[in-house]
Formats: C-alpha cells, structure tokens, sequence
C-alpha cells in the first residue's frame, strides 16, 4: 500500500500532503512532518498558515483524529491557521460522528483551503 | 457460522491487514453495506491498535488473535492480547467538541468510537491480557447517539 507524507510551500501556506490510512502506523509521521514544518528554522514570518491536505487518505480512525487534534492545537497556539482537505466519505463521516467538523475547518479540495486568505477563515 | 481466525505480530504496520481481512470477512455476506464494513473497520481498528499499545513496553514478539465468526446477518470479532489489560475504567471521557480543552484530546477517541460503531461491545480484562468482543449486524441493531 502507498504512504506518503509531503510538505510543499504553496504561496504562504505550508500544505502537508498525506498519501495512506491515517491511523497509528501513519499518525508519528505525519506529526513530525507538521513539527518540522512549524520548526523555526523552516517557519516562515508570521503565523503559521497550513493546510493538512488528507485528500488521498481513505481511511481514518481515532489515532488519525487525535493527529489532526494535536496538529490544530500547535498551529492555534502559535496564533496560525489549519484548514484539512478531506474527500472521502469515511473520513469525512467520522470528523461529524464525533462533532469534530464543528472545531476542525474541513474544506473539500486544496484549492478551496487557498482560495480564502487566512483571517476569514469560518474556525480559524 | 464460519470462522475466520488471523494472527498478527503486535505491531503497528499490521494494522492494515487487520482491518483488510476482517472487512474481506463481512463482505462474504452480501447484504453488508458499505457503511457498516466501514463501522466494522474502525471499531476492529480502534481494539487492534489498544492491543498493540498495550503490548508495546513488552519484548516486541508478542501476537494478537483476531477471530471472526460469521453469522447469517451479523459478525463477531474478538480481538485477544495477552499484554496483561487495561481497565477502561481508567480511560477519562473526552470534553465535547466545543469544551474549551476539547484539542488537549488527541487521545481517547478509541473506546467511545468502538461502543458507537459497533452494535455490541464487550471488554473484558484478566491479567492474562484483554478480549475485546465486537458485534456488527448487517442492519444497525442500536442507534448512534
């Protein structure tokens, strides 16, 4: 099975893309590939502005969940931005099973996460 | 009622050929949904990956038993470790989604993932390891909250 975790700068967001099932086996990665990004040696000036892209994740479970958790919790205390792309149903199922739609800015395609400037973000 | 057993090492990168041969099991029963294999995935996910925590202070050779009984419209799958238990008990409840200390949760997710999806839980714990016994019915037997 293909798993992958990439970071890329796109405009002044830092986009972590993640190929794979996002459960304990994926999670340390993809959580240390984030803590990189948002290290100060790779951070950019100002708050972190990031886009956790789980479009090729197809399949999620609490551990995935807790990363994403964790990964809002970083960027929101260095006063940033997260927004996560989610597209496939089992995902996106268990973000609102749990009522985590509700604090996590799920958006439907990268492009979407770029398209509005931080700032007027629905969550933030 | 068929069985269908599979043994894995008590190691992460198995977790997907858990939940591959399980959901493979239920499939054997047409009138499984889409949504109630992917129920089924997660809640045998959410016991697998407590069974391999549980185990990994301990040598690394240890091997969880995962048992799946077919029934005519239902699947039951128990999920053995033999890492000496835990009890739930001690398992604090996660805040809602709007508690302000809700992020401060990345764990604990599991347990109330397992008693939602699936339509019977049971845990029982011996200090010779936990079980973990998970029903699924081809219809949902009990509504989610």
């Amino acid at each position: 099975m293909l798993v992958d975790v990439q970071v890329r700068d796109e405009g002044d967001w830092t986009v972590v893309a993640v190929v794979g099932e996002l459960d304990l086996a994926l999670a340390p990665r993809v959580r240390h590939a984030v803590i990189e990004a948002l290290s100060p040696a790779r951070a950019r000036s100002g708050p972190p502005q990031v886009v956790l892209d789980l479009e090729a994740v197809h399949f999620i479970d609490s551990s995935g969940l807790g990363l994403v958790l964790g990964v809002l919790r970083r960027v929101r205390q260095a006063g940033g931005t997260l927004r996560v792309v989610v597209v496939e149903p089992q995902v996106t199922g268990l973000f609102a099973l749990l009522g985590l739609d509700t604090i996590v800015d799920l958006r439907p395609s990268v492009a979407d996460a770029l398209a509005v400037p931080a700032g007027g973000d629905r969550r933030g | 009622m068929a069985e269908v057993q599979l043994e894995i090492p008590a190691r992460v990168d198995y977790l997907v050929l858990a939940r591959q041969v399980v959901a493979a099991a239920a499939a054997i029963e047409p009138r499984f949904r889409d949504e109630r294999i992917d129920d089924l995935r997660i809640a045998v996910s959410e016991a697998t990956t407590n069974a391999i925590e549980a185990h990994a202070d301990l040598s690394g050779d240890e091997r969880i038993l995962i048992r799946c009984n077919l029934g005519d419209d239902h699947i039951e799958v128990q999920v053995l470790d033999s890492a000496g238990g835990f009890d739930p008990d001690m398992v604090g409840t996660a805040p809602e989604p709007t508690a302000a200390d809700r992020l401060d949760w990345e764990r604990g997710l599991g347990l109330p993932l397992m008693h939602t999806l699936a339509d019977e839980t049971d845990i029982r714990f011996t200090e010779g390891g936990t079980a973990v016994r998970l029903v699924v019915y081809t219809p949902r037997h009990t509504p989610r909250p």
